[in-house]
């Protein structure tokens, strides 16, 4: 595909909902590592996106950290496969953990935001939840990531077309996916084909750089 | 420190936050809101030692602001209140949209955040990715000048969840899942046991500021 095409694909950040989940789609037994995802890549706008092992990144001590009591051997497996995300736009830093999934011979990554900078400094908190999209390659320098539709997925959800546990509280309008690992896993293994998942969802195509 | 915390966060284990509960739902319906003017002003706080905790503001919610509003909550919006909270410094920690809701014989606070001017700069692909979550509070109002926070105690459910006292679902990172229902349910059943409860915030009105 010419690079001018890819780029008339790409639809921004932020244009629809995404899918919000609590509990991550990856578990010890089922997150993997590509190496063909690690390096600096560009997206449409130009903007520079680095992607580093969690081990390479500046988290690599965080085990240090913490109480071996706080975790299990199956979380640090976990824990040790995702990768760090990290990029500048409009003088904020942002990071992200992704995590990646194979399900029928397709790559799902399991986006969780981490941490948004001002100057080093936090000023974005709560609870964090993840996001899950479909990630495929064009080639080795090239690759396209299709998140989930949030807004038809309520939709479907809701009417009752799809059944995945989740809590909607229509006073404050919150909708959230709360199935398990295990459950989000059979959910794509179901509808993961599915075009309607994602369409008008955010998509973005990453160019290598280095 | 952050780096401590993502992990908790993929595993959801351990607590990220303080004892309190925090839950998906609110613990109101539209029926159970009330408002007490009382509450509007600037109120300095201490924990039950005695400690400076810091201020919290109660204005009416700006109309200007409604428009940010979930479309479940404008037609309420009379009777909330737009909260600010201060750190003991004065700096500010925390904006949240209030709602003061009487369930059974007591009166509750149910707090909601909001995004400060400079978090709405954030993209918002990333803002999508934080879920808000309600926080509250038994509230006992003294008198104009005085009122007692009390948050619910998180071990106290969790005690009662694992013993199989009371049907109520936990997630990760000590979210409550359950309905406003079933919150009414347990605030209902344990509204008047101190256990349910941590210890008192103590707010003065502050008369002049």
């Amino acid at each position: 595909m010419k690079v001018v095409n890819i780029f008339a694909l790409v639809a921004l950040f932020g244009l629809s909902s995404c899918l919000t989940i609590v509990n991550t789609l990856t578990t010890s037994d089922t997150i993997v590592n590509d190496s063909r995802v690690e390096g600096l890549w560009v997206d449409g706008e130009r903007k520079q996106i680095l992607v580093q092992k969690l081990m390479d990144s500046r988290f690599k001590n965080v085990f240090k950290e913490l109480d071996p009591k706080d975790y299990t051997r199956q979380d640090s497996i976990n824990y040790i496969k995702h990768y760090v995300i990290t990029y500048r736009e409009n003088a904020l830093e942002y990071i992200w953990l992704a995590g990646l999934v194979e399900i029928h011979g397709s790559f799902y990554l399991n986006l969780q935001a981490e941490e948004c900078l001002s100057n080093g400094k936090e000023i974005y908190g709560g609870l964090a939840t993840s996001s899950i999209a479909k990630l495929s390659w064009e080639s080795n320098n090239s690759l396209v990531i299709r998140f989930l539709n949030g807004d038809s997925i309520k939709e479907i959800i809701l009417e009752g077309k799809a059944r995945v546990r989740h809590m909607y509280d229509p006073l404050f309008g919150t909708f959230i996916i709360t199935a398990s690992s295990q459950e989000l896993r059979q959910f794509l293994e179901k509808y993961g084909d599915d075009n309607r998942l994602f369409k008008g969802g955010n998509s973005i195509i990453l160019n290598r750089k280095s | 420190m952050r780096k401590a915390i993502i992990i908790s966060c993929l595993i959801f284990s351990l607590a990220i936050f303080s004892s309190c509960l925090r839950t998906l739902y609110p613990i109101f319906l539209e029926d159970d809101v009330i408002f007490n003017e009382s509450l509007i002003g600037y109120w300095n706080c201490t924990d039950s030692k005695g400690n400076d905790i810091g201020s919290y503001e109660f204005k009416p919610i700006p109309k200007a602001m409604r428009s940010e509003l979930p479309a479940g909550i404008i037609k309420i919006s009379d009777s909330g209140y737009l909260v600010t909270r201060n750190d003991s410094l004065g700096h500010e920690i925390g904006r949240n949209i209030v709602f003061l809701a009487k369930i059974g014989k007591n009166q509750y606070l149910d707090f909601y955040p909001v995004e400060t001017p400079l978090q709405k700069t954030i993209n918002k692909h990333f803002r999508d990715h934080y879920i808000k979550v309600h926080t509250s509070y038994r509230c006992d109002v003294k008198n104009t000048n005085y009122f007692e926070l009390r948050e619910f105690d998180y071990g106290f459910l969790e005690g009662l969840i694992a013993n199989n006292q009371i049907n109520m679902t936990l997630s990760g990172n000590k979210l409550i899942e359950s309905t406003t229902q079933e919150l009414q349910e347990y605030i209902l059943r344990y509204g008047d046991n101190p256990k349910a409860y941590g210890s008192a915030t103590k707010c003065s009105r502050v008369v002049n500021y």
